[in-house]
């Protein structure tokens, strides 16, 4: 594309300029037109002196026409249409700090006001919700007149600037403009100050509503206080501390782990009466730490209840607050199978090694953070990725990377690539690839996705989201496509059946799913039958998502799937009735695949991992089964194998893949094939024992000597190492920005220097930031962390010190930052300064609170919108046309008597046609007779056969043959030669004779003089 | 003046593009206005699928489950309701009954309540004020099921009115889901619609023994006594006697072949005066004219696409007037043409075999 040059008006300092419905953007071309204008007078004069007077001015009319048309495209011009339109976009506080049904009386009053609106008949209306997030909830219409929301997102955080940005987004530019923002100035995230500033250079201004509270009566406990870490049976003081706007009486009550600290032995009720005086109160409770890991401790406060109203509280929100302590211990393992006689004998073999051990099912898995972190490391056996949620994925990812914890993954039919792990959040910290070489692939399989509309709540995000779960499911190997319906191309591969490669192209195909309403089920199932029937992979699959309500596909149809051992496995989502269930189950019946039936939100959640257990069905490639052999040692010297030699033999495992890096295989099987492997991820370390623990590939292990040392060794090689009694860690809350304080003595007591702290602080939104702690004084070390979120964050640490005897002592800590509930609900008051600030600054106007005084589409004061439409090329067209015209003009001479002429000859020559073309033929062929006999004919005879009248005409007509030779005629036998004569003429009896180039010229010169002389003849009478 | 090249250029070659993408041969319709827009107020739609025209207003249904009447002039909302129950599905036929006019009150609107498995009888309300009129249920008939009487998803309703030509004395009601028929109902002496018989079932046949999948709308043709219907997901119409007989598939292959060589998923249809119909096609994104008694397509009307004249997803086509309206469900619009003729109005039928008469 050419560039953008810099608009020379700009340049020149000259703005553009309007006349009437038209500006010209480039306005100072239009100088050129008077110059050029006496220019071309000046020189039309004497150049267009040889044209008749009449001619001549049209001549000069018309170059002068020309001149301002292409003057006039050179400036730009524009039409400039005026809009009277104006549109107001709504921003509305949808956060939780705005009294509940203040915004729907907001809503309504704005409605009331723009129907009682006198410039309603010109007003757009639209509306923006202001939240954590901003959405757009109707774009600015005249159709508009009833504000109804629909998703606004998370309500605990006030982002005011992102809401104000918004509206001037989706403001329409052929109208003029207002913000209307309604809220109660409380922000607790971006700056509305800097958005009004934009507002400002937009010229739209910003009217504001202020919603006006103030909460007299209201409690909040403000935190709770706890060490970050705790030894094992001491007895720490708990804080809580509760604000009171006024003196007020209710209940405290503390949990630890769910279980209820007795605050008053003295009372039957666990909880506490307590009377808060106005401000803060601090409440402190002895409770001794029993149990390892880490300790949640959670502080309610109850208002009392008259007659249905608290007393002296108002919003129930920021009345809990919680925090957490870790205690230190020998090490906490949580291990997780499908069946408990999986875990049995590695749980034997850690207890016996004095390791605390907890065996679970796989919902055993603890939902957050930091309760996994109470663990310091977590063995997995058999496992399957659709057993945990996408978020528990995540969250043991990151309790490895961001917490340090240890994984060790121990294998089975359903574990690794086998059982969905490929693609999945965890693969990553794993240190094996799942997704092995081609080499290594048992044939691949083929997976065809087909699509229906999702119709229920949030349908095509989940519906993306299930996609990209079934393909991250499957190896790079294996093909994937997509069928949808769409309403230009009708049933087809939205993505063809291909190998996934890296995925980027089927994701891209996903994104771009329109989900269309497909009539019928049937030729979507015949084009997924196609594909897969042409594609050369072992195994087969379907999975079809619906509501259910297109027409069932015939038997026949079903029949050839069943033919070709093609399953059809079937999700119904939110069916419209039990018959669309039925008939969905039907063809997964027929087919051998299975029937998914969701019709709750929560059901709505695992379609992601119904998706990947769908994908399984493609992917029971992954496993080898075959004679026992001894897996191969590396031959590497790692701590996990001291004084172990050979390991038993194993009859099976899951295929992978050695994974690039500082991962370390220290068993190999077939081919190679990684078989146990470990690496550090992040802060934490991972194992992959890819064969299992029971009979099932290894029999022989359970009763291997060396089993307990050597499962002993490898979980306490990946598992967090003990924190140490000697640093405590302290975390305090400044503004957003939380201080981290580390506290460390060695063992004689005294403040360890020169120690290393480095760690994560993984936040409640699942991301993390580095912390890094430097020395501050003596066995002092600080670090800082912006930690805003409400929630529980944790901060793991990994330090290293010298020792006296030249050694390194390392470590492991932790501690909890807690931020019990967002800022939102610690605002007790509205900040209409703030709303005043962005009035004055945009201009806008206070809404008053009746809704007829208020005129919501006033265009006063607004910039009048103008749509232009540049037309220059149409003036550049006529402007030719026009160039066309004067040459023209000067070209060519217009005769009227020579036209009237030439009409009469026309007619005269329809009536004559038959006549002439009779006289045209005998012409034709008395010459040629004449020609044929030239050659022996006398003079006398050429003479005598001089054409007649008609023949004359014919002469004319057919000249050519009649032309004289150009040597004079002594090409013509019998002609006379004239010697030195010079042919001035025709003479009778002999051709015409053709004039020289010299008496063309001649002619020629002497009529441009006579031109000239006349010219100037008429000049000098003008000048008389 | 180098500024206005640019977008001249950029027109030049968007103008090629789009003469690459569309449609070989299809052209946007010749609209002569467009109303309609995305949105919950009055006079929006939220993916509108149903229409009928009571010849001087459209009758709208959206996923919302709104029931809009706009007149088609104005394009004022002149009437508006939700149904009664919409979270299990939305209606996806309306048919307008107004033997006396768009405002009488014999005007009736029925609504085949696809996923309740249900029709709904609306009538005028005797106490309506202000600029919205209010329409009251009066009655409704079905249940879910297979049995007579019952239905698994209605789509469309045609009424055949009885000898005063007012009545209306038989409905005809259409359905799929696996157990696609036409049901016929005869309003009996106390008010009731009662279930008479029905034909059909779910199949692709084009035998006397009558196969659809999924019949999505229909339209009595009171010149010649015959029920005209879609066939969508069969990509045929068919013509039939008001009592079940075949009389004629239309769009079917010669040789028998599955499928339609004429339409691609016909959903709306428009019986005209001049013996031809418009169908919608919502797999064909256009309009199609069709000589109904010759069985041939004349013309057709629209190509695919989001720009003015472009149509996604047509449901409906009826007529006011001279005017022709296409439902464009996909682009959330209604677009007005000039109609090849009237809707065909003739008001009743001489003699309806079976029907009873009567009147409530």
């Amino acid at each position: 594309m050419m560039p953008s040059l810099p608009p020379l008006a700009h340049t020149l300092g000259v703005s553009t300029f309007v006349v009437g419905p038209i500006e010209f953007v480039s306005p100072w071309w239009l100088w050129l037109l008077p110059v050029l204008g006496v220019l071309s007078w000046w020189i039309g004069r004497k150049s267009l002196a040889g044209l008749g007077p009449v001619t001549r001015w049209v001549a000069l009319v018309a170059r002068l026409i020309v001149l301002a048309l292409f003057v006039a495209a050179l400036a730009e011009p524009r039409w400039r249409r005026e809009s009277k339109d104006v549109a107001v976009t709504f921003v509305l506080d949808a956060s939780q700090s705005v009294p509940t049904g203040l915004q729907e009386r907001v809503e309504r009053f704005m409605e009331d006001a723009a129907r009682q609106s006198p410039d309603a008949e010109r007003g757009l209306l639209g509306m923006v919700t202001a939240a954590k997030s901003a959405y757009v909830q109707s774009l600015p219409s005249k159709a508009n007149r009833i504000l109804e929301k629909n998703f606004i997102g998370a309500t605990d955080q006030t982002d005011l600037a992102s809401a104000v940005q918004l509206a001037l987004a989706v403001m329409p530019r052929d109208a003029a403009n207002r913000i209307v923002l309604a809220t109660d100035g409380n922000e607790t995230a971006g700056s509305l100050l800097q958005a009004a500033e934009a507002a400002k250079a937009a010229k739209v201004p910003i009217d504001v509503l202020p919603l006006r509270y103030k909460y007299e009566d209201e409690v909040l406990v403000d935190r709770v206080v706890v060490p970050a870490n705790a030894r094992m049976g001491e007895n720490v003081n708990v804080k809580v501390v509760v604000q009171a706007n006024k003196p007020t009486r209710g209940r405290l009550s503390l949990t630890l782990n769910g279980d209820v600290v007795d605050l008053d032995p003295a009372s039957e009720s666990n909880a506490s009466v307590v009377d808060l005086k106005q401000g803060l109160n601090v409440l402190s409770v002895p409770v001794t730490m029993h149990r390892h890991g880490a300790q949640n401790f959670k502080a309610v406060f109850e208002p009392d209840i008259v007659d249905g109203k608290m007393i002296g509280d108002t919003v129930v929100e920021n009345n809990a607050a919680t925090a957490v302590s870790f205690v230190s211990g020998e090490g906490r393992v949580l291990i997780l199978a499908n069946e408990p006689r999986d875990a049995q004998f590695i749980d034997q073999a850690l207890r016996e090694a004095k390791l605390e051990t907890t065996v679970a099912g796989p919902d055993g898995l603890p939902p957050g953070l930091a309760e996994m972190s109470g663990y310091d490391a977590i063995v997995l056996i058999n496992q399957s990725a659709y057993a945990m949620s996408v978020n528990q994925q995540e969250e043991l990812k990151r309790y490895i990377h961001d917490a340090g914890g240890g994984l060790v993954m121990i294998g089975g039919p359903e574990s690794f690539g086998a059982g969905g792990w490929i693609g999945s959040p965890l693969e990553d910290a794993l240190p094996v690839r799942l997704d092995p070489p081609q080499k290594r692939q048992m044939p691949k399989g083929a997976l065809a996705l087909v699509i229906h509309s999702c119709e229920m709540p949030d349908g095509r995000f989940y519906g993306k989201k299930v996609c990209e779960a079934a393909v991250n499911a499957l190896s790079a190997r294996d093909l994937a496509g997509i069928v949808e319906f769409d309403f230009g191309s009708g049933t087809d591969w939205v993505h063809p059946l291909s190998p996934i490669g890296d995925g980027v192209a089927i994701k891209r195909s996903i994104n771009n799913l329109q989900f269309g309403d497909m009539p019928d089920f049937a030729p979507s199932l015949e084009v997924a039958y196609k594909g897969l029937m042409a594609s050369d992979a072992g195994q087969k699959h379907v999975v079809m998502i619906s509501d259910g309500d297109p027409a069932i596909p015939s038997n026949a149809l079903l029949q050839k799937y069943v033919d070709a051992k093609i399953s059809i496995s079937t999700v119904g989502v939110y069916p419209h009735s039990g018959s669309d269930t039925s008939k969905m189950a039907e063809i997964s019946r027929k087919t051998n695949g299975k029937h998914y039936h969701i019709d709750t939100q929560a059901a709505l959640a695992t379609l992601p991992q119904i998706f990947i257990k769908e994908a399984q069905t493609v992917r029971r490639s992954l496993i080898w089964e075959g004679p026992a052999f001894v897996p191969a040692s590396a031959g590497i010297a790692s701590e996990t194998f001291k004084g172990i030699g050979s390991v038993p033999p194993i009859s099976g495992y899951v295929v992978t893949a050695e994974r690039e890096g500082l991962s370390l295989v220290t068993l190999r099987g077939k081919e190679n094939d990684p078989i146990l492997a470990q690496w550090q991820y992040g802060l934490g370390r991972s194992v992959a024992f890819t064969s299992d623990v029971t009979s099932r590939w290894g029999r022989n292990w359970v009763a291997w000597p060396q089993f307990k040392a050597f499962w002993e060794q490898h979980v306490r090689w990946a598992m967090r190492p003990t924190g140490s009694s000697n640093v405590r860690v302290t975390t305090e809350q400044q503004g957003d920005q939380v201080l981290v304080v580390a506290e460390a003595v060695d063992n004689k007591g005294e403040r360890l220097n020169f120690a290393r702290f480095k760690g994560r602080v993984a936040l409640p939104d699942g991301t993390a930031q580095d912390v890094e702690l430097v020395q501050v004084g003596p066995g002092r070390y600080e670090g800082r962390v912006k930690a805003d979120q409400a929630g529980t964050s944790i901060v793991s640490l990994r330090y290293a010190a010298p020792r006296d005897d030249g050694g390194t002592m390392e470590g492991n800590v932790q501690a909890a930052i807690n931020r019990p509930f967002s800022d939102e609900y610690r605002v007790l008051e509205d900040n209409a300064a703030l709303l005043e600030q962005v009035r004055q600054m945009t201009g806008g106007r206070t809404i008053g609170t009746d809704p007829t005084q208020v005129n919501l589409w006033s265009a006063e004061g607004l910039p009048v919108p103008v749509q232009t439409r540049a037309f220059w090329p149409w003036m550049l067209a006529i402007g030719m046309a026009a160039f066309l015209t004067d040459v023209g003009v000067r070209r060519v001479r217009i005769d009227p008597m020579a036209i009237a002429r030439f009409i009469r000859r026309g007619a005269q020559k329809s009536e004559s046609s038959a006549t002439r073309a009779d006289a045209l033929r005998t012409a034709r062929e008395q010459a040629a007779k004449r020609i044929n006999t030239g050659a022996t004919a006398s003079n006398g005879e050429a003479q005598s056969s001089r054409p007649t009248v008609q023949s004359e005409t014919a002469q004319a007509a057919a000249g050519v043959k009649f032309e004289a030779p150009k040597d004079g005629g002594a090409g013509v036998p019998g002609a006379p030669k004239v010697e030195g004569a010079r042919p001035s003429g025709t003479t009778p009896g002999q051709p015409p004779m053709p004039k020289t180039a010299k008496q063309d010229a001649a002619e020629s010169m002497s009529a441009l003089l006579k031109a000239k002389r006349r010219a100037r003849d008429e000049m000098t009478d003008e000048e008389q | 003046m180098l500024r206005g090249l640019i977008p001249a250029g950029l027109a030049l070659l968007s103008l090629a593009a789009c003469s690459r993408s569309d449609d070989a041969g299809a052209t946007p319709v010749a609209y002569t206005e467009i109303f309609g827009e995305v949105g919950i107020n009055p006079g929006q739609f939220s993916y509108p699928r149903a229409m009928d025209s009571d010849g001087e207003s459209l009758w709208i249904i959206d996923k919302m489950a709104r029931v809009q009447r706009i007149d088609s002039k104005t394009h004022a909302v002149t009437a508006l309701w939700q149904m009664p129950e919409w979270k299990l599905g939305k209606p996806t036929g309306i048919a307008v009954w107004a033997p006396d006019g768009p405002r009488a009150p014999s005007l009736r609107v029925f609504v085949p309540d696809t996923h309740y498995h249900r029709v709904m009888v609306y009538r005028p309300s005797d106490a309506t004020t202000g600029p919205i009129d209010a329409f009251v249920l009066e009655k409704q008939f079905g249940s879910y099921g297979e049995g007579d009487g019952q239905f698994i998803y209605p789509t469309d309703v045609a009424v055949v009115p009885g000898p005063d030509g007012r009545t209306p004395s038989r409905l005809l009601v259409s359905e799929y889901g696996g157990h696609d028929r036409i049901s016929i109902y005869d309003l009996d002496l106390d008010g009731a619609y009662r279930f008479v018989r029905a034909f059909g079932k779910f199949g692709s046949g084009t035998g006397p023994d009558v196969e659809f999948n999924r019949p999505q709308s229909m339209e009595i043709d009171r010149k010649r006594n015959e029920l005209v219907l879609t066939d969508a997901c069969n990509h045929r119409i068919g013509r039939f006697t008001l009592d079940g007989k075949l009389i004629a598939w239309i769009g079917v292959h010669v040789d028998g072949k599955e499928g339609s060589d004429l339409f691609t998923y016909p959903y709306g249809l428009c019986l005209l005066d001049d013996g031809t119909a418009l169908v919608s096609e919502f797999g064909g994104n256009r309009v199609s004219v069709v000589d109904v008694v010759k069985g041939v397509r004349l013309r057709t009307i629209g190509a695919p696409g989001r720009a003015p004249g472009q149509l996604a997803s047509p449901w409906a086509v009826t007529v006011v007037g001279q005017n022709a309206f296409v439902l464009d469900s996909g682009n959330n619009r209604v677009v007005k043409f000039d109609a090849p003729a009237a809707r065909l109005t003739l008001p009743a039928i001489a003699a309806v075999p079976g029907a009873k008469g009567g009147g409530s």
